[in-house]
């Protein structure tokens, strides 16, 4: 999805376990991204579990992005557990994963 | 009690009963007979014990549980395959959970060792071992704590039209709090049938505004083909607290779900996902079941009905019954009595005490249980005390429905570890040595009950190398306890090893080999009424039989007369009756006396004197003999006036009346409203070893005479 060069995307890698603990940091790496206006990836290949706050973050983030215009989050190689998380709670559409 | 540490009671208790359906479904694992109910019924035990104990705030405990959880729900949804060396995990976190409620019961909190199986653990869910995010109960949210029974898998065949639910459920930040997690409930409700999920983001704020450990979220969740309300209320019975949630029926029509999505439809995402799939029994899980149906038979029991009653108030139940029979009995003995030719009136009188015979076994059979709560304790004790030997110990447990007293139950738990442990520990041979010998290296404990005759017996068989009886003679003798030239036959040398202080372990270990043991168990089995006896085979095993009784409030008695008293001694201890010859009794010392039974001498005691019975004869030739086995002492013979009968009496105990009195264990009310004390033969016994001391005995001056 950025296509455009070096240091307009930045990545973050979720961890295994996305817990409670984890909504608060992933909430300020996403803001940060969003004030600084660079694009941001989110690398969810090795989450094994995924927790509902940390969801919320997500969603809030993908609305928070595509309203500042501009840079863009993503959700990269999400593992089976995400998509298999976000399917059940009914979240695809609101990640912007496909099916 | 205060309201809380009554519902803390009540939670301790669920958890004593989740626990056995833990084990008891991680032991199906174990021996492959686990379907994917019995999975989901583990599953749901350890849920459950967390989830009450973070309405508690036993924070220990909730983060043990929450990791053994997690594992427990990758081989739920059949990410982990339930391996031997996966299942010997769980089961020893299971009894690591055990623990961690002991502790948190005992509120010694802390004492608890979890960290090499909650790494072992984490190593199977691949969480790093100090998860940071070990979930902390935040705070106790109102009465949070609901019981929970355990779903048995109750599978009713499903009924066609079948109501469609709609599940309004709105997390509040609480249920995060107490780390539980809407996925997995959605998850749930997708095995009850197919579901159709929509997330409501509406009250999501903006990014800046929101709070991470909020909820925002809320779902709408449609469950069809699930005939059972109660079952989709299931689902949410732990977080009723931390919710709104909503169910309502819908007329099944066929729902026009926009941007919905339908659980059936993935499968091309991952083909071993069980919440993807339209009912449970297209679980993965099932696949390892050779025969469903034969499985189901034996792992789906039968729900029964039950309610919790004060044991109090059973115990004042259980006496009114036995008062009833004794005024029964009385009224009985009066009217017949008083009324001569009585035919219709003795007709009645037989009704009445047939029905009260019944009544009083029907409330007698209030207070039995299952040896299986006992039982289930073994499992774990074999298991640590075969890692600690090095033994590799296959335990197969028979009978554990048959029913005996609560009291029993409770008294039977210390003798039977000590005897599995002595089975393990000293009965089987090491794998080395089990091959050598031609047998397979793992050995087999075998632990059963049934009743036979009024009584229970229990059995604990080894196929072990059997006693060796050259050993335990040489033994003996080394500790005094047979002369070198004592001539005993291969069952008194095997009963050698009851005796006090004995024990064949060259070198002791820390399971058995203290010589504290078999005598220890012995004397626990005669205090219940009980009785052990061993038989071996050398090379092939050993076997512990105890006979108990199935009650300790009613006992089986000899009524003896001695003077103008009447007593009773319990049948268990009495081994028979004789009429001895003056010949037979022969003087010991310068008080003792000893009867010659058969080429063997016991001591002889007279119980009239013993207990200064007014107008107890002292006269051999018209005195009855009881030969008696006692604890300790071994055989003796009682001396009384007459045997008046045998029968069943209730048992009065008066200890809390009066007080412990030496030689008498009770009281009880005969058949005529006279009061007997029932004796206490290891007390009579102890007791007239000591009173021995000068005097001369009545006997020898009937003997002189």
């Amino acid at each position: 999805m950025q296509e455009t060069g070096e240091n307009v995307s930045e990545s973050v890698i979720l961890p295994a376990v996305a817990d409670l603990t984890e909504a608060g940091p992933l909430k300020q790496r996403l803001e940060q991204a969003l004030g600084s206006g660079i694009g941001l990836t989110v690398d969810a290949s090795a989450v094994q579990r995924i927790s509902s706050p940390c969801l919320q973050v997500l969603v809030a983030g993908m609305t928070a992005f595509a309203k500042a215009g501009g840079a863009a989050l993503s959700i990269s190689n999400p593992s089976e557990a995400f998509r298999e998380t976000a399917t059940v709670l009914g979240l695809m559409n609101a990640l912007e994963l496909s099916k | 009690m205060d309201p809380m540490e009554a519902i803390k009671q009540t939670y301790f208790q669920e958890c004593d009963e989740l626990l056995l359906a833990m084990e008891e479904g991680l032991i199906a694992m174990e021996t492959g007979e686990a379907d994917s109910e019995t999975i989901n019924a583990v599953f749901r035990a350890v849920h459950s014990i967390k989830g009450g104990g973070g309405a508690f705030g036993f924070e220990i405990l909730v983060g043990f549980s929450h990791v053994f959880e997690t594992a427990m729900d990758l081989v739920r949804s059949g990410k982990l395959d339930p391996t031997p060396d996966v299942v010997k995990v769980l089961l020893r976190a299971g009894d690591k959970l055990s623990d961690h409620v002991a502790a948190a019961r005992n509120g010694t909190g802390a004492a608890v060792d979890d960290a090499e199986v909650k790494a072992e653990l984490a190593k199977l869910t691949g969480e790093e071992p100090e998860d940071a995010g070990a979930p902390a109960p935040a705070e106790f949210e109102g009465l949070a704590f609901a019981p929970v029974m355990i779903d048995i898998g109750d599978e009713e065949p499903v009924a066609p039209p079948c109501p469609v639910w709609h599940v309004r459920f709105g997390p509040h930040a609480a249920l995060y709090a107490k780390a539980n997690e809407p996925y997995l409930l959605i998850r749930e409700l997708g095995m009850l049938g197919p579901i159709e999920v929509t997330a409501d983001l509406s009250k999501l704020p903006e990014l800046s505004a929101l709070e991470p450990e909020q909820a925002y979220f809320s779902w709408d969740v449609v469950v069809r083909d699930c005939p059972d309300r109660t079952k989709v209320e299931e689902v949410f019975e732990f977080v009723s607290g931390d919710c709104d949630l909503e169910i309502t029926e819908e007329t099944p029509e066929p729902a026009a779900a926009p941007a919905m999505i339908s659980a059936p439809g993935l499968p091309s995402l991952d083909d071993d996902e069980p919440a993807a799939m339209p009912a449970a029994e297209a679980q993965p899980e099932e696949k390892k079941v050779a025969t469903p149906t034969e499985t189901k038979a034996t792992t789906v029991d039968v729900i029964k009905q039950t309610i919790r009653v004060d044991l109090d108030k059973v115990d004042r139940l259980v006496n009114l019954v036995g008062e009833l029979v004794i005024t029964q009995a009385m009224l009985s003995q009066r009217i017949l009595d008083s009324v001569q030719q009585g035919q219709t009136v003795s007709a009645g009188l037989g009704e009445l005490e047939h029905l009260l015979r019944e009544l009083q076994e029907a409330v007698m059979a209030i207070r039995t249980q299952p040896v299986k709560s006992v039982f289930q304790r073994m499992p774990r004790l074999v298991r640590e005390t075969a890692a600690q030997t090095g033994k590799e110990v296959r335990l197969e447990i028979e009978g554990e429905a048959t029913e005996v007293d609560k009291t029993v139950i409770e008294r039977l738990g210390e003798p039977l570890t000590h005897m599995i442990r002595n089975a393990v520990d000293h009965g089987l041979e090491t794998p080395e040595e089990r091959v050598a010998a031609g047998k397979p290296a793992e050995g087999t404990v075998k632990l059963s009950a049934e009743h036979r005759g009024g009584r229970i017996v229990i059995e604990v068989a080894d196929d072990g190398r059997g006693i060796n009886r050259t050993k335990v003679r040489q033994k003996a003798i080394e500790r005094g306890l047979i002369t070198p030239n004592s001539n005993l036959s291969d069952e008194e040398i095997d009963n050698l090893i009851f005796l006090p202080g004995f024990s064949t372990a060259t070198t002791v270990s820390n399971i058995s080999g203290r010589g504290v043991g078999l005598d220890v168990v012995r004397r626990n089995i005669m205090d219940l009424g009980g009785r052990i006896t061993i038989g071996s085979n050398t090379g092939k095993g050993s076997k512990f039989s105890l006979t108990l009784p199935l009650t300790l409030a009613v006992l089986d008695g000899m009524i003896v007369a001695v003077g103008e008293q009447t007593f009773v001694l319990p049948l268990s201890h009495i081994i028979e009756s004789l009429l001895p010859k003056s010949s037979d009794v022969k003087a010991f010392g310068s008080n003792g006396m000893l009867l010659n039974v058969r080429g063997v001498y016991v001591p002889l005691v007279s119980v009239g004197r013993l207990l200064r019975v007014p107008g107890a004869s002292y006269d051999l030739q018209n005195s009855v003999v009881i030969l008696v086995e006692s604890e300790g002492v071994g055989r003796m013979a009682l001396a009384v006036d007459a045997i008046v009968g045998q029968r069943q009496v209730v048992i009065k105990s008066f200890e809390s009346n009066i007080g412990h009195i030496d030689g008498i264990a009770a009281a009880t009310i005969l058949g005529d409203g006279r009061v007997a004390l029932i004796l206490d033969i290891d007390g009579l016994v102890a007791g007239c070893r000591e009173g021995t001391g000068g005097r001369p005995t009545e006997y020898q001056q009937a003997l002189g005479a």
